[in-house]
C-alpha cells in the first residue's frame, strides 16, 4: 500500500526552497568564483578563466596529496564498513546482554573531539613503536568512521523482519550462508550509504590526519595550510572538483538504490 | 525462491558480487601494503624530511632544492606553531629531520629536547645576513645556536588609502571614525602585543599580570569598533577588498593581491612599533641526517634562494645579499626597511602563555 504523502501546499514548497538556497547557496558561490580572474573572491566578476584549474593541474604536490587522499578513503571505507557491518550484526543478534554497553562504545570515538583523538593516536603509536605512514592514517580514520557505519547498520537491523532468516535456518542453510545471501543483500543500501559516509569523513579528515601521518600530505591538510597563510581561486578549483565528485557519487548511489528497490518490487 | 538485490549497475559486466568483494578487498590490501611501502622513507643518500609551513615546502621549493644543491625534499605541512610543537613532542621527531620555528619557539622546543643546535661554522652564508638578524639573541639557547633566519616579516597595519589617506600611528585601529569598519587577528601573540604597544609598553611579551589587564581592559573597548577577528588571511583579504574594512592588522602578504584588485592598499609599520617574526631551518632531535640539514640551511641563506624566496612567495629575506639582488621598487612592496628593525617587537613566548590565551577568550566574550 502507497505510503501517505503530506499535501504540497505551495508555502510547503517555497520552505524548502528557501532552505535548500540557504545550503547550497555558500556552494554556489565557492564554485562560481573557482572561474574567476580575480585572485580575491569578491564581486564584481572581473572575468572567467580556467588558469586556477591548469595551475592545479600542473601542481604536482596537489596531485600527490590528491592520491594520498583517495589511497586512503577507499581503505578507510573497506576497513570501517567491515569491521562496522560485523558489529552491527553482532550485537543486533547476538548480544542482548551486552547490548547497551556495546552500543554506548561503539559510538564513543564520535562524542571524542578530533584533536583528543588525534594526539591519543599518536601517542599509542609511539608507545607500540609503530612508523607512522598512510597505514596509521587509515586506522585513525577507520575510527572515526566507525560509528557512523554502526549506527546506520544498527537502524536498518531494526526495521530488520527476521523471519526470512528464519525460514532459512529451517531450510538447513548455515549461519554463513544466510550472512552473505540474506542479510548483506538486504542490508546493501544501508551499507552503501554507510561506505560513502566513510568516505567522505575520511576525505575531510584533517586534525587526525595531521597526528597520525607519517612524511604524506593529504589534500585537506594541505588546503588547511594554505587557508593560513596563502591563498588562491586554486582552493576554488578543488572544491568544485570536490563538489563534482560528491554529486556524481550520491547520484551513483540513488540510482543503485532505486534500482535495487524496483527489481525488489518487481519481485514480490 | 531466493530473493536477491542486483547492483549489477555497480559492477563490470560479468563479474558476480563475490567476484567483486574480492577484487576489492585485494585492491584495498594493495593499495595498503603500497602505501605502507610508500611511507617508510627508502634511505636514499640525499632525501630531507622537511616539516614545515605550506609556503617553504610547495612544488617550486622542491624543484628549487632538487635543481640547485640536489637535495630531495620531502615536505610534510603544519599550519601553525602550535600544532608543529604538539606533533613533535607527540613523537613526531622521529619523523622529520628539519622544521622551520619562528624565533620564539626556539627556547621551549630546546628546553623540551625537540631540536638540535646547529655548528656555525656550517653556515659560511651566514656572513650575509643583515646585522640585527646575525645577532638575534632568540636563536641561540645556552650559547648553542639553533637556527639562522633566511626570512622575516613583521605584522603590522594595512589600509585602504582612498579610504583612510596615509597612516602611520596604531591609533587608527581605535578610531571611531572608523567604527564598524576595522579588524583585528584572531590570535593574543599578535592582539594583546597590538595592545600593548598602543599603551606605549615597551616589552610586550614580557608584561606583568597588571599590564595585562591594563590591555585587556583597552582591547574589550576597542571591540564595538571593529568588523571581525579574522583567522585566515583570506577573510581580511576579502574584507579590505570588498571595503568592509578600511584598515586591519594583517600580514604583508595581503597587499599584493588587493593591489591587484585594484585596491589602493597602503602598508605601515606603525611609530609605535610593529610586531616581528622571523623564520629559520633547525634540525629536529634525533635527525640522522645532520651534515645535509646544515648544507640545505645554508642554502636557505644564499642570495640565490633569497631572491628566489622573494620573488616567489613575496617574503623578505633576512640576507643582504639577496635583497642586493632585488629592484628597489621590489624591496619598498617587500616592506624591506632594515634600519628600522629595530623598531619591530620580535615574538617571544609570553611568560604565561596559558594567561594570554586567556585573556583573549575574555576579551572576545566580553
Amino acid at each position: 500500500m502507497p505510503a501517505r504523502r503530506l499535501p504540497t501546499t505551495p508555502l510547503f514548497a517555497l520552505w524548502t526552497a528557501l532552505v535548500l538556497l540557504f545550503l547550497f547557496a555558500p556552494l554556489v558561490l565557492v564554485v562560481l568564483f573557482s572561474f574567476n580572474t580575480s585572485e580575491i573572491s569578491i564581486f564584481p566578476i572581473r572575468g572567467f578563466t580556467l588558469e586556477w584549474y591548469g595551475r592545479l593541474a600542473a601542481n604536482t604536490t596537489f596531485r600527490a596529496a590528491l592520491a594520498n587522499s583517495f589511497i586512503v578513503g577507499g581503505a578507510t571505507v573497506i576497513l570501517a564498513t567491515a569491521l562496522g557491518v560485523a558489529m552491527a550484526t553482532g550485537v543486533h543478534r547476538y548480544a542482548s546482554r551486552w547490548r547497551t554497553v556495546l552500543r554506548s562504545a561503539s559510538s564513543v570515538p564520535m562524542m571524542v573531539p578530533h584533536l583528543i583523538l588525534g594526539i591519543a593516536l599518536l601517542s599509542f603509536f609511539n608507545i607500540v613503536e609503530a612508523d607512522l605512514s598512510l597505514l596509521t592514517v587509515i586506522a585513525g580514520h577507520s575510527i572515526v568512521a566507525f560509528p557512523y557505519v554502526f549506527l546506520i547498520i544498527s537502524a536498518r537491523l531494526v526495521g530488520f523482519d527476521p523471519s526470512v532468516e528464519e525460514a532459512a535456518r529451517d531450510l538447513g542453510a548455515s549461519t554463513l550462508t544466510i550472512f552473505l545471501e540474506i542479510t548483506l543483500p538486504l542490508l546493501a543500501p544501508a551499507i552503501l550509504a554507510a561506505a560513502l559516509i566513510s568516505f567522505t569523513l575520511s576525505f575531510d579528515e584533517v586534525v587526525v590526519t595531521f597526528f597520525t601521518t607519517g612524511t604524506d600530505n593529504t589534500l585537506p591538510m594541505m588546503i588547511w595550510s594554505m587557508l593560513r597563510f596563502g591563498i588562491t581561486p586554486e582552493i576554488n578549483a578543488i572544491a568544485t572538483l570536490t563538489i563534482v565528485v560528491s554529486c556524481v557519487m550520491a547520484g551513483l548511489a540513488e540510482i543503485a538504490i532505486r534500482r535495487a528497490r524496483t527489481t525488489a518490487d518487481r519481485r514480490q | 525462491m531466493t530473493e536477491r538485490i542486483d547492483l549489477n549497475l555497480l559492477l563490470p559486466a560479468g563479474m558476480s558480487r563475490r567476484g567483486a568483494l574480492r577484487a576489492l578487498g585485494a585492491a584495498g590490501l594493495g593499495a595498503a601494503a603500497m602505501a605502507g611501502g610508500a611511507g617508510r622513507a627508502w634511505a636514499q643518500d640525499r632525501t630531507l624530511n622537511y616539516f614545515t609551513w605550506s609556503a617553504w615546502g610547495e612544488g617550486p621549493f622542491v624543484e628549487d632544492a632538487k635543481k640547485k644543491v640536489s637535495i630531495d625534499l620531502k615536505p610534510t605541512f603544519y599550519s601553525s606553531s602550535d600544532e608543529m610543537i604538539a606533533k613533535l613532542r607527540g613523537g613526531g621527531t622521529k619523523l622529520y629531520d628539519m622544521i622551520v620555528p619562528v624565533q620564539n619557539y626556539i627556547a621551549p622546543a630546546a628546553k623540551a629536547g625537540l631540536i638540535e643546535p646547529l655548528d656555525p661554522a656550517s653556515l659560511p652564508n651566514a656572513k650575509t645576513l643583515f646585522p640585527e638578524f646575525a645577532a638575534m639573541p632568540q636563536w641561540s639557547v645556552d650559547g648553542k645556536l639553533y637556527g639562522a633566519p633566511f626570512v622575516w616579516g613583521a605584522n603590522a597595519i594595512a589600509f585602504n588609502r582612498k579610504e583612510t589617506g596615509d597612516v602611520d600611528s596604531l591609533n587608527i585601529l581605535f578610531d571611531p571614525k572608523y567604527k564598524g569598519r576595522l579588524a583585528m587577528r584572531d590570535e593574543p601573540e599578535d592582539s594583546l602585543g597590538v595592545g600593548a604597544l598602543k599603551l606605549g609598553i615597551k616589552q610586550p611579551y614580557a608584561m606583568e599580570e597588571k599590564e595585562l589587564q591594563e590591555v585587556k581592559k583597552l582591547l574589550i573597548s576597542q571591540k564595538p569598533l571593529l568588523r571581525a577577528y579574522w583567522k585566515n588571511v583570506a577573510d581580511v583579504q576579502n574584507m579590505l577588498a570588498s571595503g568592509e574594512v578600511v584598515a586591519a592588522w594583517t600580514f604583508l602578504a595581503v597587499i599584493a593581491p588587493l593591489r591587484k584588485a585594484g585596491v589602493d592598499a597602503g602598508w605601515v609599520w606603525p611609530k609605535e612599533g610593529a610586531i616581528g617574526w622571523s623564520e629559520s631551518i633547525t634540525p629536529v632531535k634525533g635527525t640522522s641526517k645532520l651534515k645535509l640539514v646544515q648544507e640545505y640551511a645554508n642554502f636557505t641563506l644564499s642570495p640565490e634562494y633569497g631572491e628566489f624566496m622573494a620573488r616567489t612567495t613575496r617574503y623578505a629575506p633576512a640576507s643582504k645579499a639577496a635583497v642586493d639582488r632585488l629592484e628597489p621598487a621590489l624591496v619598498a612592496d617587500l616592506g624591506i626597511d632594515p634600519k628600522n628593525v629595530s623598531r619591530l617587537a620580535f615574538k617571544e613566548i609570553p611568560k604565561d602563555k596559558s594567561r594570554w590565551n586567556e585573556i583573549w577568550n575574555e576579551v572576545k566574550a566580553a
